[in-house]
């Protein structure tokens, strides 16, 4: 397990967004988290990438009680080992596409020659290389989708959290950005935690763990057991 | 599905014997039934006698005779009719997946429903997931990416459906038991 | 539409809307407090004439300039209110235009943004006048001479009074509602009527423009030395070239603004090897015009308060060497001197001073507010970032790098434009010329009244000299560089004030606010 969280529960005023979930992740894995809209999917994915601090239980990255940290230290930690991908609105609008995505290395202390040019390299293996010094306003949805998955790998981060990154792309967009996104973690070893409602989504991950009301309903690997005698039958006959 | 016209098709783009014509419906349309030879040659009849094929020649290089068909004029003005008239949007309600989902909420509690759904869910990501990766390979042709897109779909469309019919019962028991 | 629906809808908003709506209602009673002072002060009549320890309000002709110096102030107030009516614009332009979309006219959408507006200023104006007598209560303190600091025993006349309760709410509604008219409400959203392209070259020549019509007014002046006329048309050139000038310089300063932002932001871009500078310098880059609404203010009170300073110091010199032409005239002359000294120019310029001052102080909250709102607007992208791991410190560094280096030059540019103006506007007297008087002295041991004596006087008439000295000026670098640090030091104070709103807007749950 890369990352683990145990019993976790998280509130806001009087809504229980999570009751005390464990679930974890093993390095490489590509895992969706979906269930309906206010199940507490992307709370669940801002406590394991230490944006929220949990009310109760705990959460483990390599090892580590990174739920104690304080926030300077998550704060680094985000930097160099995780990345994130949200469904907009993370692309500074005032940025080139090349400068939005060397921002992160710039942030790290990287010079800005060579930033840019591990910018590029990262634009041209997500397919979007002509696009470098287009503002993020100038491009599709689906191209700043892709600049930003460019953004969140440019560190070669352990761990990506993908909150509804195709939410708003249309099904070829969406294809695009998420075949990278797979391409991109296998080769790299990443972990992917995919929040999304969209089954056609979770089908690019290797298994999915499901909630609902702030409850793990079904973790794949536990329940196939006892469904293979049934879902045998029927896969084949639904079209 | 209108076998002659799929056939009409295939024959547009050159002119075919029987066998190829086999091979080439089997390969473009992965996911229907393979179309028995039997039937290949009694269609290829049928278009010759209706004036929609007609022989072309005959194809001898190693092994038996083989009569090469190719479309007529006919043929392309009854293939532009077929791909111009509307399909009817028919729903798929004579389907054993709606049967045993319904039969399973009459008959069973809610957990044990739930169970078998998460369980059907399962398996119908798992296909999904199949799909998908074949599809992401990049070395499908066309026509397998379109009918795993369509295969897609459907399955999507029976988790949704599924997912919804949960909701509805819990909708109703809680009703029935305030 | 009924005025309760109006009134409901018109206070339907969120965190960003009730912070316009008190802002707004306290721009509205800033300016009806320095109104009402205005007022005040040209109620003050003949009969309470001498009854004040400052001066200024005893003196009759000194009264109006004082009002109207007050009135000037309202500028600054307005700019503020102006400035607060954009605060939190596009959600609540996002939110008319849903209006729209459920079928409400272009015509009630400006009412109901109107509305808002109207009950905050009408607020706030009952504020202003609650503060202005309970201040006429608290501050009536007669010395034990019977005389007051202020004029707290006056109250302006009732028209008067009534205007301004009304005027006021008018006012700051009627310019809502002109801001409102640049954007059309569409049902499908908001469509803004300016493209602002990049800033061109006009500023500077618009600077220039000003300068050389200020420097017009010397040779102007002369002209019509030279060629006496009889009625007022010197008055009114010299006046023109003068009022022309200021606008033009005042108008090329706010506007270059922009230019300056760009510029500094390109050379930040360029240069910049830590992100904090990349995003600041491309964020001035992308909305170089943001600066300049935002320091106008600012800027045209540094301009009026750097223009006092150059007159303050001309004035003075000029006075001092007429006092000193004066003495030495009267000693050729044998008279006795009594110097007028320069203290009662000082005293009024310090009072331009304090007017500025307060200028000042109400365009650093305009600056606030509109930092605020720049941050609120970007918070989406902001969170983001932060939940990508960047430090809140890089971030803040970016605000202090956006806010602070257009700031700089725009304020030098400013001061010294505004300390030039009376140079190029005052006509110099810099004629060192001799003053020659004849005069009869009697010998030592002659009577002192041997002068009356025709054939004494003849015989000992002399031609005493002396040499008239020039005015010198000297430039006012103490109270430039006090305008000057003052300003930037103001600026900086209000960055830090917004990089709390910048920790507040970060936080991860604003994630969860699409």
């Amino acid at each position: 397990m890369i990352i683990e969280a145990r019993d976790v529960v998280k509130a806001y005023g009087p809504t229980q967004a999570l009751r005390g979930i464990s679930v974890g992740m093993g390095e490489g894995e590509i895992v969706a988290v979906t269930g309906p809209s206010g199940c507490g999917k992307s709370t669940l994915l801002h406590i394991l990438a230490g944006i929220l601090s949990p009310d109760a239980g705990t959460v483990r990255y390599q090892g580590r009680r990174v739920d104690e940290w304080s926030e300077s230290q998550r704060s680094a930690m985000r930097r160099t080992d995780f990345g994130v991908l949200f469904q907009f609105g993370q692309l500074v609008m005032e940025l080139s596409a090349a400068e939005n995505v060397a921002l992160p290395l710039l942030l790290g202390g990287v010079r800005r020659r060579r930033a840019a040019a591990t910018a590029l390299e990262w634009l041209d293996r997500l397919g979007v290389a002509d696009l470098a010094d287009r503002l993020p306003g100038e491009m599709s949805g689906g191209q700043q989708q892709r600049v930003a998955l460019a953004r969140a790998l440019v560190t070669e981060p352990k761990l990506l959290f993908a909150d509804e990154p195709t939410g708003a792309l249309d099904t070829l967009a969406s294809e695009a950005v998420l075949q990278h996104m797979v391409q991109a973690a296998h080769t790299q070893r990443t972990t992917v935690v995919l929040v999304t409602h969209d089954a056609t989504v979770a089908a690019y991950a290797d298994r999915e763990i499901r909630l609902r009301d702030g409850a793990v309903e079904a973790a794949e690997f536990a329940l196939l057991g006892a469904g293979t005698a049934l879902s045998a039958g029927t896969a084949e006959t639904s079209r | 599905m209108s076998t002659p016209h799929v056939l009409l098709g295939l024959l547009t783009p050159r002119a075919l014997h029987g066998y190829e014509l086999k091979h080439a419906h089997d390969s473009h349309l992965p996911g229907a039934k393979p179309l028995p030879f039997g039937q290949v040659y009694a269609t290829l009849k049928r278009l010759d006698r209706d004036g929609l094929a007609a022989e072309a020649g005959h194809d001898r290089v190693g092994g038996p005779d083989r009569t090469v068909y190719e479309v007529t004029d006919r043929g392309r003005e009854a293939l532009a009719a077929w791909i111009s008239r509307i399909e009817p949007p028919a729903p798929h309600l004579s389907n054993e997946l709606l049967a045993k989902v319904v039969i399973t909420l009459l008959v069973t509690d809610e957990a044990t429903a739930r169970r078998h759904l998460a369980a059907q869910r399962a398996a119908h990501l798992a296909r999904m997931r199949a799909l998908t990766a074949a599809k992401s390979s990049g070395t499908l042709p066309i026509a397998h990416v379109l009918a795993a897109d369509l295969a897609i779909a459907h399955l999507d469309a029976d988790l949704r459906w599924m997912q919804t019919a949960m909701d509805r019962v819990t909708d109703l028991h809680q009703e029935v038991h305030q | 539409m009924s005025p309760l629906t109006t009134l409901r809808l018109a206070l339907a908003g969120g965190r960003a809307d009730r912070t316009r709506i008190a802002l707004t209602a306290f721009g509205a009673a800033l300016g009806t407090l320095t109104l009402l002072a205005a007022a005040t002060v040209l109620a003050v009549t003949e009969t309470h004439a001498a009854t004040y320890t400052n001066d200024l309000l005893n003196d009759e002709g000194l009264r109006p300039g004082v009002a109207f110096g007050m009135l000037l102030l309202t500028i600054p107030v307005l700019a503020f209110v102006a400035q607060c009516s954009r605060l939190g614009a596009p959600g609540r332009e996002r939110r008319l235009a849903a209006m729209r979309m459920a079928g409400a006219t272009p015509r009630q959408v400006v009412r109901i943004a109107a509305a808002e507006t109207a009950l905050a200023s009408a607020f706030g104006v009952a504020t202003g006048y609650c503060v202005y007598f309970l201040g006429r209560v608290l501050l009536d303190a007669p010395g034990a001479d019977g005389r007051r600091s202020l004029p707290t025993d006056v109250l302006p006349g009732p028209a008067l009074m009534t205007g301004i309760a009304a005027g006021v709410p008018l006012f700051v509604t009627l310019l809502a509602v002109l801001t409102l008219r640049r954007v059309t409400l569409t049902p499908l959203g908001v469509v803004r009527g300016m493209s602002r392209g990049r800033p061109s070259r006009t500023p500077g020549v618009l600077v220039l423009a000003g300068l050389g019509a200020c420097a017009l007014v010397e040779p102007v002046h002369r002209y019509f030395t030279d060629h006496p006329r009889n009625d007022d048309v010197p008055l009114l050139v010299i006046g023109g070239l003068i009022t022309v000038g200021v606008l033009t310089v005042s108008v090329g300063v706010v506007s270059g603004t922009g230019w300056i932002a760009y510029t500094v932001g390109r050379v930040l871009h360029r240069f910049a090897r830590r992100p904090a500078a990349l995003l600041a310098g491309r964020r001035l880059m992308a909305d170089p015009w943001s600066g300049s609404r935002t320091f106008s203010a600012m800027l045209v009170a540094l301009i009026a308060g750097s223009a006092a300073a150059g007159l303050s110091a001309l004035t003075v010199a000029t006075v001092a060497a007429q006092e000193e032409n004066t003495r030495r005239f009267a000693r050729l002359l044998g008279e006795p001197y009594d110097p007028s000294g320069t203290g009662f120019y000082e005293r009024a310029y310090a009072l331009v001073g304090y007017a500025v001052l307060v200028a000042m102080a109400i365009a650093a909250m305009g600056l606030l507010v509109a930092l605020v709102d720049g941050v609120a607007a970007r918070r989406r992208t902001l969170t983001s970032l932060v939940a990508a791991g960047t430090p809140r410190g890089i971030l803040a560094r970016a605000l202090g790098w956006q806010v602070l280096t257009p700031v700089v030059p725009a304020v030098a540019l400013s001061v010294t434009v505004g300390a030039l103006l009376p140079r190029f506007a005052v006509p110099d007297a810099r004629e060192a010329a001799r003053m020659e008087v004849r005069r009869c002295t009697p010998l030592p041991g002659d009577p002192a009244d041997a002068c009356q004596d025709p054939a004494y006087e003849q015989a000992h008439t002399l031609l005493l000299t002396a040499q008239k000295v020039p005015v010198t000026v000297h430039v006012p670098w103490d109270r430039l560089a006090l305008l000057a640090g003052g300003a930037v030091a103001a600026t900086v104070a209000i960055t830090l004030v917004g990089l709390l709103f910048l920790r507040l807007n970060t936080r991860a749950t604003e994630l969860r606010v699409q």
